[in-house]
């Protein structure tokens, strides 16, 4: 059997486990091909670095899109909302490694008081330019927790820290 | 590239900034158009419009047309599918299905929009959220609208429906998506990716119209 290597960026407001996200996967391709449909695939998780959010599965070569779907149609897991993007295909672990999981991840943890659209936020965490922030307004929280989201989303420039605030108030 | 026509941000019901969603959106190769009924610099905007009855839906209608990109109704009662099915005003009808055990479109609904040229949407989002027994009652609607569409012609357009960033998709995951639940590869390519750039260039030249077949030159 000819295989190839699907790898995947897990994203999420939380930090998602091994275990996890593999069951997450297989259920997925299982409740969308049925049993047969699933064993064809030869589909396993192989590896997924809890750091930095990424791994790769295996699967047969005739079976890459119907795992792609199994992991776009991921949308939940452990009660919070996901996202397993994948970011290519390759016939060899070290092609894979080379051209989809050389990056880092780089989620920095934070916390400081900061605005956006004149509401307060709690800032959480940036990654790539994206800064991830809890609301204060309860309204809003309540939003969040029906879509099973923590933080709203934002590009770092948005968001106005408290010295950039005091400096507006002031006319600087 | 998959144009996505049906997101919402932090301005209507969704979680996130639009600057964030469009940057998110361009990483994955998806072209991002907002339906937050706020005009956003620099992304395709329109309206979602949610209406009981029809004579609410042809006043939103008449109200919001001509100043967004994009017209899309919020279907689920038959007839407000039928009456915006009708309208060539409205760009298109998503979620036809919603609450309903049939798919909403009925060969009503399927003659009037292939003739107005009313797109039916479907929502990803919906697809991907359910589980087990109401994603196959789901399936099974979408897979209708699919027959329907082959005989009665009319066009079909897929968007995510999201809300958060985490229900963006891209180019290849729709394409797949598609495919997996019944599209062939020209149809897939046809609802993802043509029908919203269709749509979306319609609207731009229907608002250039000044008259009847009087449309204001460029420049």
């Amino acid at each position: 059997m000819r295989k190839r290597y699907v790898a995947f960026l897990a994203e999420s407001d939380v930090r998602l486990g091994r275990r996890e996200v593999g069951s997450a996967i297989a259920a997925s391709a299982l409740a969308l091909f049925g049993e047969t449909g699933f064993s064809e695939l030869s589909l396993r998780l192989l590896e997924f670095s809890e750091a930095e959010q990424r791994g790769f599965v295996v699967c047969s070569h005739n079976g890459v899109e119907r795992v792609v779907a199994a992991m776009s149609a991921v949308s939940e897991i452990g009660g919070a909302r996901v996202h397993l993007r994948p970011l290519g295909v390759s016939g060899t672990v070290r092609a894979l490694r080379r051209k989809f999981l050389s990056g880092k991840a780089g989620f920095i943890s934070r916390e400081e008081k900061v605005s956006l659209e004149g509401k307060d936020f709690i800032l959480r965490g940036t990654t790539g330019g994206l800064c991830y922030a809890e609301p204060v307004d309860e309204v809003l929280r309540e939003r969040l927790r029906i879509l099973k989201l923590r933080f709203v989303g934002a590009l770092c420039k948005e968001l106005r820290g408290e010295e950039d605030a005091a400096d507006a108030k002031h006319g600087l | 590239m998959f144009t996505d026509l049906h997101v919402h941000s932090l301005h209507s019901s969704g979680a996130d900034t639009p600057a964030c969603l469009q940057r998110l959106a361009r990483s994955m190769g998806t072209e991002l158009c907002l339906c937050d009924g706020v005009v956003h610099e620099g992304i395709a905007s329109g309206v979602e419009v949610h209406a009981e009855s029809r004579r609410e839906l042809l006043g939103d209608i008449r109200r919001y047309w001509r100043k967004f990109d994009f017209l899309i109704v919020h279907g689920g009662s038959m007839e407000i599918n039928r009456c915006a099915a009708r309208d060539s005003r409205v760009d298109v009808l998503v979620h036809p299905y919603a609450g309903r055990r049939d798919c909403g479109v009925d060969t009503v609904v399927a003659r009037e929009a292939a003739r107005s040229g009313v797109a039916i949407g479907i929502d990803l989002e919906d697809v991907v959220a359910a589980r087990g027994a109401e994603r196959a009652r789901l399936l099974s609607q979408v897979g209708e609208i699919l027959r329907l569409s082959r005989k009665y012609g009319f066009r079909i357009a897929v968007s995510t429906g999201a809300r958060c960033r985490y229900a963006l998709r891209g180019t290849k995951e729709v394409m797949a998506l598609l495919q997996c639940i019944g599209f062939t590869e020209e149809e897939a390519l046809a609802a993802s990716q043509h029908v919203p750039r269709e749509l979306l260039e319609k609207k731009r030249l229907a608002r250039r119209e000044v008259g009847r077949g009087v449309r204001l030159a460029q420049g």
